[in-house]
């Protein structure tokens, strides 16, 4: 099982259109529409709200302002418990923070009469001065949240409301000032990378019903039901057992569904009215009212002896969380967390990073997590610190970066496993790097170009991400097994039913995955990359729990010790004697019918390591000296993620995540006004990746064997979109000497840089002509 | 959200106008596409399917394109993929997606004078008129530089010739509005130089045309283009937006028209 | 037959009549999710008044098992359908291009599956699985 690309166990009931999502079970309930009314400033108070003519309208069930809603803390982040996120929100409240930020609940019979309702709810805002550039949020004589209106921290990392500062981290190793002052050559960089759009092709939504005890009960588009369950018990001031929610098939969400968005309103609305109640965000909501990748500015300062050995590594991070905390402190510590290990064999590490709030749409969880951003931001780097040493790119990473064996420093996993160096060469030789280095002349306005990065990443969670999973032998001898894992759409329920099925040695058919229920066993939710690993890891422990039990009862009946019995996919043979054996259909009537032995075993797995996936990508650009353009024309990923449990399933996850950080580094870009409202709020607005934009983007993987990993597999969920953005940043640097430190790399701002390097093409040489 | 309370489907150019000039709340349905994403408040919706303009046909080497024909029809049509090197289908590939243009109406996209629209640089490089149930023919450029008026637009009309177009665009994705576009289009009486996604509205760079065809013959083709494209960048105005600035505009006016024209040039010189 | 409000656009229509696998994936006409056939002709269900398929023949993917059984295999043989979100607008655009292209070339099929946007492959899966549906070999890449 382990190492086959089977098909998704759900792929017939999607490839056919059923009705599998969140909006779908919702169609028949009749169900309430729910809106929301926005803000349309950037921060106000709220002086009066009148809602009386809204009203009127026919077909509105309840209408629900600050007035009419529990006042509790919450926060939405769909983080482990205690949360380093702020407790910021409340459901409804007077004051608005962002363009956005809500402001009155609607629920209604059709969207129309929600729609008309909305029109008709009368606001007076009382406008605010608002902090809309996080470069001058710390300090900032406005206050995004004031410090003395109960915003707490469970696992408090450095909030300071005064000061608009949500946490402070620092990672040191080594003396810097020494290691920079020894070093031969020294470079620095100031680089910004902007939010990006998740543009899951299903926006989020949530549908809520009161079942028969009277519990609220949600089939919900998230990432973490237990997390969704504890953040919307707080908002609406509920105890959690009064709460279950279910994740149906998710239309994809990288990220962007860690977040308890839609909940606490469907759910407020289901409590005041007693009737199901649903909430589908539009994509323009998608976009401006739930969160986007933090944006953040790095500055870095890299020191290298004369034969480019790394020295020293400083890095300052400023992380814009927006208007609410979130993720905000985890992203800025994963930026280091999942970023710094790569670099632990320099002698001197300080990473300082201050997470800021400002009057703009919330950073949440994207795909990466900070080291996404950092990543880019330090790759680049290597590449300009290996040119001031006049050594090869590849040579230096190879020479610096971290290898198998590893520990200590500023790792808190040792390097257990790792293949990067077979990864980088392997990349080398698919794209061609020593035929390509540095730059060919394709015409006299086209150059093309080769550049690489090196990533790593974590496996969930260290000491945090936990999972339970129950498997149970059922009456004809199949099993049931139940985990709280989320799969949205990447297949991790089936990767997590190969994985049972290689322990069970049966065919995956044998196995009912059920997942994603609060009523079930916890699982941490799909974030951090941790499912396969974490997740993986509980199902092998629990299917060899069961086992032990199945061999204890089988045992009995077979008067042999239970150290002699195998598992076979449809029995319980004795390992010598295979003509001893009793079916599986025999045993599991027998214990779950009577006997008074159900066998079913639950185990649970924390994450008491995060290993570090790797990956080395590599960039082949166009450039196009009359205009700028980047065209990729290829992009070579080979991956360390241990052990493969599904090939296919890996290589379509590397795949994507390849394209969308294409889209990051060449043309995603948000784009804010004046006065903070985003206004690419659309896919009209804001461009993601089309079938004429990305070609040739080639997969490989250079297996290694993870000794704490299920199977030996390790992550890979985030590690494939760090690579792309730092490579095709450095083959414009091998291009043409140009250090664009801030994404998208634009047409028109690659075509300015040539200006200002003299190196652009056709009108000015036309001016230096002259004319008439 | 976009509402409106009747459907009418008339039978006569006359009823569709009369129901037209009934009310400024009444309009006439394109695609509707577009008007989807208003927040429009309309009384009648006039769908103009019954009234036969949804075809392409030729005469006497003209070619006529009905307004509610989609841009899928206008990309597809053999007639106009024929026309003058394909200028005018060849560019509609660019916009959004099949299933997107095969909604989208050619009437109602030239009607409403988009600055992005990829169609109106070759329409007007085509030297297009356009007939109005009201207004009557006029010119495709007189039309879009007449301040907006409540007409119904019947069809497009390309004139009888025999030369050869180009389109092309600026793109910073494909899946994008253009930053910038145009057309171009030859033969041995005339040449058109349109720019669009200015982003303004397409216009005919008029002074870059007569260049060329003043100085066809006495220039180098190389030195002829340069000098044509400097011209229509100097004499169209540009603007900046999300997607480029004024001056990124400008120089690119250069470097696309020129990409267009010098082989064009080369060919009629028999380079 | 089935009762509309004059303003009510296709994609409601068929969700309110139970074709599920109809979705709604953005507001602005780009995303392709919401792609049916009209008299076989890939729209956007979404940008298309109901009362203007009147008398025209609409299949979703609920209507098309038969003739998609072939092409999804191969896509689930991949894994190309991930979350599966943008998979029926993808599908029926598929057969729709079959129909009407015959032999295509990989730059006419791009062309054609372009205004269906997919945010979790990257498409190569997908396009991998359309030149296996349609003949076409594995491109070189130099």
């Amino acid at each position: 099982m382990i190492g086959q690309s089977i098909p998704k166990l759900d792929a017939q009931a999607l490839v056919t259109g059923k009705p599998v999502y969140t909006d779908d079970l919702a169609a028949y309930h009749h169900a309430l529409i729910v809106k929301i009314l926005r803000s349309p400033h950037a921060h106000a108070r709220i002086r009066s709200i009148d809602k009386s003519h809204a009203e009127k309208i026919p077909g509105v069930a309840c209408i629900l302002t600050h007035e009419d809603v529990p006042h509790c803390r919450y926060t939405n982040s769909g983080e482990s418990y205690p949360e380093p996120c702020p407790h910021d929100r409340f459901l409804l409240e007077p004051v608005v923070r962002y363009v956005g930020d809500e402001v009155a609940i609607v629920a209604a019979e059709s969207e129309k009469a929600a729609a008309r309702a909305l029109e008709l709810i009368r606001v007076d805002y009382e406008i605010l001065p608002a902090v809309l550039d996080f470069t001058n949020a710390e300090n900032n004589p406005v206050l995004v949240h004031a410090p003395n209106e109960g915003v707490f921290m469970p696992d408090d990392v450095g909030l300071d409301c005064a000061h608009n500062v949500v946490s402070r981290h620092k990672v040191q190793k080594g003396d810097l000032s020494s290691a920079l002052s020894s070093s031969d050559r020294v470079v620095t960089g100031e680089f910004f990378t902007p939010p990006q759009s998740h543009c899951m092709m299903e926006t989020h939504r949530s549908f809520c019903f009161p079942d028969e005890f009277g519990r609220l009960t949600f089939w919900t588009s998230t990432q973490s039901p237990f997390h969704t369950r504890r953040q919307t018990a707080a908002a609406l001031g509920l105890p959690y057992n009064r709460i279950r929610v279910m994740k149906p098939r998710v239309g994809g969400a990288f990220g962007g569904k860690n977040i308890t968005v839609c909940e606490p309103y469907v759910g407020i609305v289901t409590l005041k009215t007693g009737r199901p109640a649903k909430m589908v965000l539009t994509r323009k909501e998608t976009f401006t009212a739930t969160a986007s990748r933090h944006e953040m500015r790095f500055r870095i300062t890299l020191g290298a002896s004369a034969d480019g050995t790394l020295k020293a590594v400083q890095v300052d991070c400023l992380n814009n969380t927006g208007a609410y905390g979130e993720d905000g402190p985890a992203v800025t510590m994963v930026s280091a967390g999942n970023m710094l290990p790569m670099h632990n064999r320099t002698d001197a590490i300080e990473f300082t990073g201050t997470t800021v709030y400002t009057n703009l749409l919330p950073g949440g969880a994207m795909r990466g997590y900070g080291a996404a951003q950092s990543t880019f931001a330090i790759e680049c780097m290597m590449d300009e610190l290996a040119d001031a040493c006049g050594i090869d790119p590849i040579a230096f990473r190879l020479k610096n970066c971290a290898k198998e064996g590893d520990t200590g420093g500023i790792l808190t996993t040792p390097i257990r496993s790792s293949s990067l160096l077979r990864c980088i060469a392997r990349g080398r030789e698919m794209i061609g790097w020593n035929e390509k280095y540095p730059v060919q002349q394709l015409s006299e306005t086209r150059l093309r170009a080769v550049g690489m990065a090196a990533a790593t990443h974590g496996s969930g969670v260290q000491n945090i991400g936990q999972a339970a999973v129950s498997i149970r032998l059922e009456e004809d001898g199949t099993y049931l097994m139940r985990s709280g894992a989320t799969d949205l759409g990447t297949g991790s329920d089936t990767i997590l039913t190969q994985i049972a099925a290689q322990v069970l040695n049966c065919p995956v058919s044998r196995i009912n995955t059920r997942t994603a229920d609060t009523d079930g066993p916890y699982d941490t939710g799909a974030f951090a990359s941790c499912t396969t690993y974490v997740t993986g890891n509980a199902v092998i422990k629990a299917a060899e729990s069961f086992k032990n039990r199945l061999f204890t009862w089988a045992g009995k009946r077979m008067a042999c010790p239970p150290d002699t019995l195998v598992l076979l996919e449809d029995r319980v043979a004795m390992q010598n004697d295979p003509s001893r054996f009793m079916e599986l259909s025999g045993i599991g009537m027998a214990t779950m019918i009577g006997d008074n032995a159900m066998l079913e075993a639950t185990e649970t797995y924390l994450c008491t390591d995060a290993p570090n996936p790797f990956a080395a990508g590599f960039a082949e650009i166009d450039l196009d000296l009359e205009t700028g353009k980047i065209d990729l024309h290829q992009f070579v990923l080979v991956v360390d993620c241990g052990k493969v449990i599904n090939p296919a399933l890996a290589r379509i996850q590397a795949e994507g995540g390849v394209v969308q950080s294409i889209g990051y580094a060449l043309y995603e870009q948000p784009v804010r006004d004046q006065k903070g409202r985003l206004i690419t709020d659309s896919f009209m607005q804001y461009k993601i990746p089309t079938r004429l934009d990305v070609r040739n983007i080639r997969v490989a993987f250079e297996e290694s064997s993870e000794p704490t990993g299920p199977f030996g597999a390790k992550s890979l969920g985030e590690l494939v979109i760090h690579t792309p953005a730092p490579a095709i940043a450095n083959a414009l640097f091998h291009a043409t000497g140009i250090k664009l430190h801030e994404l998208p790399m634009t047409p028109e701002k690659v075509y300015r840089a040539l200006c200002a390097r003299g190196l652009n093409k056709y009108p000015r040489r036309v001016a230096q002509e002259g004319m008439h | 959200m976009f509402s409106f309370q009747d459907y009418a489907a008339p039978a006569t150019v006359e009823e569709a106008l009369a129901l037209l000039d009934k009310s400024r709340k009444n309009r006439i349905l394109g695609g509707t596409a577009w008007l989807r994403m208003s927040n429009l408040k309309l009384h009648t919706g006039i769908d103009l399917k019954n009234l036969g303009l949804n075809s392409i046909y030729e005469q006497d080497g003209a070619l006529q394109i009905g307004a509610c024909c989609t841009l899928r029809q206008a990309e597809t049509d053999p007639l106009l993929c024929g026309y003058c090197g394909g200028l005018v289908a060849d560019g509609i590939f660019n916009i959004v997606g099949v299933q997107f243009r095969a909604v989208a109406q050619v009437g109602a996209s030239v009607f409403a004078r988009y600055g992005f629209s990829d169609l109106l640089p070759s329409l007007l490089a085509c030297g297009a008129s356009v007939r109005l149930a009201k207004a009557g023919m006029m010119p495709l450029e007189d039309f879009l530089n007449r301040p907006f008026f409540r007409d119904i637009l019947l069809e497009i009309l390309l004139p009888a010739q025999n030369g050869i177009g180009r389109s092309a665009c600026l793109r910073n994705s494909a899946g994008d509005f253009a930053l910038l576009n145009g057309a171009v289009y030859l033969d041995h009486a005339d040449c058109r130089i349109a720019v669009g996604a200015r982003p303004q509205c397409a216009a005919l760079a008029r002074n870059a045309g007569e260049f060329v065809l003043q100085n066809r013959g006495s220039l180098p083709v190389d030195v002829l283009a340069e000098r044509a494209v400097l011209l229509a960048s100097e004499e169209l105005k540009f603007g900046s937006n999300m997607r480029g600035s004024e001056d990124y505009r400008r120089e690119m006016c250069n470097v696309l028209m020129r990409r267009m024209l010098r082989p064009l040039l080369g060919k009629e010189e028999g380079h | 037959m089935l009762p509309i409000e004059p303003d009510e656009y296709l994609s409601e229509t068929l969700r309110a009549a139970g074709m599920l696998s109809v979705r709604r994936g953005c507001d602005t006409g780009m995303c392709g999710l919401c792609t049916v056939l009209v008299d076989g002709t890939p729209i956007l269900s979404c940008s298309t008044l109901s009362a203007r398929t009147d008398g025209h023949t609409v299949h979703t993917l609920e209507g098309m098992q038969e003739e998609a059984s072939e092409f999804t295999k191969y896509l689930t043989e991949q894994g190309a359908e991930q979350c599966g979100f943008c998979a029926p607008g993808f599908i029926l655009t598929v057969l729709a291009m079959k129909r009407e292209l015959q032999t295509p070339t990989e730059e006419a099929i791009r062309r054609y599956l372009n205004g269906n946007l997919c945010r979790c492959t990257g498409y190569m899966g997908q396009m991998r699985t359309v030149r296996r549906y349609m003949g076409l070999p594995e491109p070189e890449v130099d």
